[in-house]
């Protein structure tokens, strides 16, 4: 064989290989230790039950707070979020003793974070000292911390893990800034905060009038002109929360002819209160009031009990006016949240009016807002009249808006220009159909400064709020740095979602194998889906879609990743490639925060990512153990491969999760800080180790003489 | 040749003006206005408020530089520099940055490392070098206004910018030294 031939195969074979191949082989250069904590809240080490030590006075007095030389081993923290170069660090950690409490703790470390000193309390929802109490709601934190930077702004991140918030409502998101000059990277959130607006408004700027409808009541009003004089519960005037203001349905009381069965003639207004999901009103249980837009019943009935809405209405006669006096306020900004549901008119338009005695000073301002297909909320909608170089709002005792009816400009069928429903067909609008839906409002708030000049909208500063176009967000996996829009990789977890699967894609009981899975638990049915989207303003993002090839939603082999955590790794590679620490679970843990095993993937494009470091060869795992596998039936030993960090530790044998990476100074690798629990956290009842859970831990990796960027 | 009093006075002086001669550097950092900053008072680390993005562009007044320049001395050159971003923060809002209302750094586009973040987290360095004209022009007063042009939403973070001054004696201080020198030179001759 001569060289050319030899040349060309080796060159047919290059060119037959993938064309990804893994980058980083991982080794551990340390051994992984618990890191300890200087100063802070009370830890494990002051006792391991916290219902008895987690607070002064044996339980009726305030938390504990070490002094600055004291040190104690890193727990109660779990979903460490890392940032920082080399061994300076900076972190946020999920303060949670057991149930009791849970808020972030900043804390910053110089050695790669072995050792972490406190820096303050972030934030903190729960303030109950010290007994745990479900009922009272004191369980009930806000956690799985993440931050953004970009455009010199930093945010925050936090999951709301109230029933019916959790892997529901937004994530809680607020701005960070500095409190101490050229020191401390954060000004702490009040201990308490519930992210009501008027309560993070800074001096200066008021929510001058707002309706939430929490205290609006509906009352039984008789209708004579209606055959056999029926009553029905309405209110048709709801009074604001906040100021002074008139709120009136518009259009609903009319004479238009109604396509029920059988058709009814006529309508009268009957708006009422009526209970919403899915608002960003924060004051109340997730299905919080809201004002509902209709005619008397919206069921066939005598001539004037119409469902009010109707495609014979003028455009923009239809809907809601809030009339609200601006005197004393200036750059007035109006916010509010629209409800559609799945019949109701599609098409929204905003108008305004600086005088509300001229009937027709009514102008249109803003673009026609579209309900999602199906109806839903679309919450926050703002409208700053001096950034749109409005004149006349500010500082007018006469100025109102109105929320009324738009014809679809995208329908141009039989009928057009008409309203259309919410509810499309094969993709496309259809006439409104003249008997069903309506439209509901909350959170119609007037925003204002108080003293005239003002560049600055008075809303700017006004965090916390929720984000908006994450799914069902259990927290951020992972930001892409140096990208605007901001990429960020993110787990939607559908609580209990999978029952909708096949049976076999299901998972059974978690298997009980002594003596390190000794617990018998009950099988977990959510769904975690990672996700990418992107977001311009840390608050509304847009979702690009599932990424594939991390973990399968319908795996139950126990050697497969089912589930991934939030709070990973994400770590720049060579050539613009992307390497990812994750944590990851299947069936076996009987739990989706996916904590059986610390995984590694790579990826080019952070849609689609290959696993390197499984289930089955991880970069830490729980302990080893001989299982018959769900999915085959088979005896498997799991991991077949020892972890890259060496043998399994007690106090990570029961979960170990959440790995952030910090590139070295030198490019030679990372500093891994993830979190671990025992084995013994898992049982039930009197026999729960309350001693070692929720740990902070660090190990040193080498990229295997690849330089990391 | 011998040391005599007059001698040694003419040595003295003529190591005075030979170091006067050569260039001295005059670094100023700026007095921060506390109006526009986000937590004031900071004096070392200029953190603008947060601005939503829909009034922009938003005229700042970050601080001002102000110097001394040694009398009989002239500046020859003088460079600002600093970093978009600081401890606290790794980029800024879009910006440009002036002095005296000249245009020496700017952070114009969003995918750009001062306002997206690099990927390792350091920071964008900036400079900017004055020219002759600019230095004749706006520097003899002592004092230079710091503004920024916020041209997105977000904030202006510019961290702590250093203006370095070289300034060397006027002429007439040279001609000085220069006579010394002569002196010196022609002295002996003279003895």
């Amino acid at each position: 064989m001569n060289k050319t031939l030899v040349l060309f195969a080796a060159l047919a074979l290059s060119a037959a290989a993938p064309s990804y191949a893994q980058i980083v082989t991982w080794s551990a250069t340390s051994s992984p230790v618990q890191s300890t904590l200087a100063g802070g809240p009370w830890t494990l080490s002051q006792g391991s039950n916290p219902d008895t030590t987690y607070c002064t006075s044996g339980g009726t007095g305030v938390p504990i707070v070490n002094s600055s030389t004291t040190v104690n081993t890193m727990n109660p923290f779990y979903f460490p979020f890392v940032t920082g170069s080399g061994n300076n660090l900076q972190g946020y950690f999920d303060y949670r003793p057991d149930s009791i409490d849970e808020a972030i703790v900043a804390a910053n470390s110089t050695d790669g974070g072995k050792t972490w000193t406190f820096q303050q309390q972030v934030a903190s929802l729960s303030a109950d000292c010290p007994t745990s109490n479900p009922a009272a709601g004191n369980d009930d934190g806000e956690g799985h911390p993440h931050t953004l930077s970009f455009l010199g702004t930093t945010w925050l991140y936090l999951l709301d893990r109230r029933n019916n918030y959790v892997d529901n409502a937004g994530l809680i998101v607020q701005r960070l800034t500095p409190n101490i000059p050229g020191g401390q990277p954060l000004k702490p959130v009040t201990a308490g905060a519930t992210f009501t607006p008027p309560s993070s408004l800074p001096a200066g700027v008021s929510l001058f009038t707002a309706w939430d409808f929490n205290a609006d009541v509906n009352t039984s009003v008789t209708f004579p002109t209606i055959t056999g004089s029926p009553s029905f519960k309405i209110n048709n005037s709801p009074a604001p929360s906040i100021g002074i203001g008139a709120a009136t349905p518009l259009g609903m009381t009319n004479n238009y002819t109604f396509t029920t069965s059988p058709v009814t003639v006529g309508s009268n207004a009957g708006s009422d209160i009526t209970t919403t999901e899915g608002s960003t009103d924060p004051n109340s249980d997730f299905t919080s009031n809201s004002w509902r837009i209709r005619g008397l019943n919206n069921t066939a009935g005598p001539a004037g009990t119409g469902n009010g809405w109707n495609t014979a209405a003028p455009q923009y006669s239809q809907g809601a006016e809030f009339d609200v006096p601006t005197t004393g306020q200036y750059h007035v900004v109006f916010q509010y949240d629209w409800y559609v549901t799945a019949q109701g008119f599609r098409d929204l338009q905003a108008q305004y009016n600086t005088n509300i005695s001229n009937a027709s000073g009514w102008t249109n301002v803003g673009p026609i807002q579209v309900t999602p297909d199906g109806g839903g909320f679309v919450n926050q909608i703002t409208i700053d009249f001096t950034a749109l170089g409005i004149a006349g709002v500010d500082n007018n005792a006469n100025f109102g808006v109105r929320l009324v009816g738009a014809y679809d400009p995208t329908y141009t069928g039989a009928g057009a220009p008409t309203y259309t429903g919410a509810s499309l067909t094969n993709g496309q609008p259809t006439v409104y159909n003249n008997n069903s839906g309506n439209w509901r409002f909350d959170e119609v708030n007037f925003f204002g400064n108080n003293s005239p000049g003002s560049t600055t909208s008075p809303i700017s500063t006004v965090t916390p709020t929720r984000t908006t176009g994450l799914l069902n967000p259990d927290g951020i996996l992972a930001v892409v740095p140096g990208t605007y829009p901001v990429q960020v990789l993110y787990i939607q977890k559908q609580i209990e979602g999978d029952y909708s699967y096949p049976t076999a894609q299901q998972c059974a009981a978690p298997p009980v194998v002594t003596p390190n899975y000794p617990y018998s638990l009950s099988a977990n049915h959510d769904i975690a889906t990672v996700r990418l989207a992107t977001t311009t303003n840390g608050v509304n993002f847009t979702d690009l879609g599932p990424v594939t090839g991390l973990n399968d939603s319908t795996t139950v082999s126990y050697t497969g990743i089912r589930y991934v955590s939030p709070n990973g790794g994400l770590v720049p590679l060579p050539n613009g490639n992307w390497g990812l620490f994750f944590g990851a679970g299947n069936c076996i843990d009987g739990d989706s925060d996916s904590f059986h095993a610390i995984a590694y993937a790579e990826s080019s494009n952070l849609m689609n990512w290959t696993v390197h470091n499984g289930i089955n060869n991880p970069i830490a795992s729980r302990p080893t153990a001989t299982f018959t596998d769900q999915a085959t039936g088979n005896m498997l030993t799991i991991p077949a491969t020892a972890p890259v960090v060496g043998a399994t530790q007690a106090w990570f044998s029961g979960r170990v999760y959440a790995p952030n990476a910090i590139v070295n100074s030198n490019g030679a690798g990372v500093s891994l800080i993830f979190d671990g629990y025992d084995q013994g956290y898992a049982a039930k009842g009197s026999a729960k180790d309350l001693s070692s859970y929720r740990n902070i831990g660090q190990v040193f990796l080498s990229s295997g003489g690849v330089i990391l960027p | 040749m011998t040391t005599t009093p007059l001698r040694l006075f003419l040595l003295a002086c003529l190591a005075l003006g030979s170091a006067s001669v050569a260039q001295a550097a005059i670094i100023v950092i700026p007095t921060f206005d506390p109006s526009n900053q986000a937590a004031p008072p900071d004096t070392t680390d200029y953190e603008g408020n947060f601005f939503d993005g829909t009034s922009a562009p938003y005229d700042l007044t970050i601080g001002a530089f102000g110097f001394t320049i040694p009398k009989g001395y002239r500046v020859t050159a003088a460079t600002i520099s600093g970093t978009f971003g600081d401890v606290n923060f790794s980029t800024t809002a879009l910006a440009d940055l002036f002095v005296d209302g000249i245009d020496v750094a700017g952070c114009d586009s969003f995918s750009a490392a001062c306002a997206a973040g690099t990927v390792n987290g350091s920071l964008v360095s900036w400079s900017y070098t004055f020219t002759g004209p600019q230095i004749a022009a706006d520097f003899a007063g002592g004092s230079l206004n710091f503004t920024a042009v916020q041209n997105s939403f977000g904030a202006v973070i510019v961290g702590t910018p250093t203006l370095t001054i070289q300034d060397v004696p006027e002429p007439s201080s040279i001609f000085t030294v220069a006579g010394g020198l002569l002196a010196f030179v022609v002295w002996p001759r003279r003895k």
